[in-house]
């Protein structure tokens, strides 16, 4: 390596540890995945995310026909073992007097620990990602399809099935 | 923002013209189908299975071609068995754009992360296959050509669901 190569790799260097994206990914280490969906407002989900219970209803009588997820499960950046989650939400019903989602929404924000656990009701060995193990009365447990890919599950452990419209599946979008 | 609230009003829009069967459950069965009489109920039929997904990673895997302006597709999937055997026969698409249409179906083994998943390969033509894994019962995963997940975004994912009339 003569000196102009040795000066050239030195910049490098410097560039890249001091670099936004480098400091990006130090800081990221800690959150796991970012993952996003529009799921049905179903009774299993409503506790988690501080919604009011209702009896069924028609979707358009609902006080709550839909919501957006947007998880961030952290952990720990020396281990990788989980620590805890941050959900932001957004749950809307359909105003009848415009048929249209209502605007903006009513937003709700919660945190807690999560574990990562196994076994579903037809598959012992998956990957199962539990929020608030600690508290029942707003524990969800979400199988892990792929790094990518969460399914929310029901209190038996089976696939939530939703409709023709959304399903309860959540996307990684970041991390 | 502007063009999520636009797609969310259009959504709404349609949605009340078509969902109003639709019920928000505290129980996790299949929901109904707004046009139930489309849902055909005999030993004949494994299920019907429908679904909102994006639309652009779809149509590239299954060579649809480029359309930019597609943000999602509304489908879904009847898969008929014999009544016998419960072996796998035809199924009948609705949705899928040069796709929509029938054809046999079979089921296979293995992904490229699990060898004992089941999946479903849906015979569009004999060189091109829809796969769609089997969560269990009552949920499919529309998968690559490559059989490995196809990842949604914060609106829709690639997800079937169980309907019911």
């Amino acid at each position: 390596m003569n000196m102009v190569q040795l000066v050239h790799t030195v910049i490098a260097m410097i560039t890249t540890f001091a670099s936004p994206h480098c400091s990006t990914t130090a800081r990221d280490s800690s959150v796991l995945g970012v993952y996003v969906g529009t799921t049905p407002c179903s009774g299993i989900i409503r506790p988690l995310h501080k919604i009011s219970k209702e009896p069924d209803c028609r979707w358009s009588d609902c006080h709550c026909a839909m919501v957006e997820w947007k998880l961030t499960l952290y952990r720990d950046p020396v281990t990788g073992k989980p620590t805890s989650y941050k959900l932001t939400s957004t749950n809307r019903f359909i105003v009848k007097q415009t048929n249209m989602y209502s605007q903006p929404g009513t937003k709700t924000e919660s945190q807690g620990k999560w574990t990562i656990g196994r076994g579903t009701k037809t598959n012992a060995n998956a990957v199962v990602y539990q929020l608030n193990p600690d508290k029942p009365e707003i524990s969800l447990s979400l199988l892990k399809l792929s790094d990518n890919l969460l399914h929310v599950l029901d209190h038996e452990r089976n696939l939530m099935i939703g409709n023709e419209f959304w399903s309860y599946t959540l996307n990684r979008v970041a991390n | 923002m502007f063009m999520k609230n636009i797609i969310s009003s259009f959504l709404a829009c349609f949605l009340l013209t078509t969902g109003y069967a639709q019920k928000i459950q505290s129980v996790n069965t299949p929901s109904e189908m707004y046009k139930s009489s489309e849902v055909p109920r005999s030993a004949s039929v494994y299920g019907v299975f429908a679904g909102r997904t994006p639309c652009q990673e779809f149509m590239t895997e299954l060579n649809m071609g480029i359309r930019t302006e597609c943000t999602k597709r509304k489908m879904g999937v009847i898969l008929y068995q014999d009544s016998v055997t419960h072996q796998p026969t035809a199924y009948k698409t609705w949705g899928m754009g040069k796709w929509t249409g029938q054809g046999k179906w079979h089921i296979l083994r293995g992904t490229p992360t699990d060898p004992q998943a089941i999946i479903f390969q849906l015979d569009l033509d004999p060189s091109t296959s829809l796969f769609l894994l089997k969560g269990d019962d009552n949920v499919l995963f529309i998968l690559d050509r490559n059989k490995n997940f196809l990842i949604g975004n914060a609106d829709h994912s690639y997800t079937f669901n169980r309907v019911i009339n």
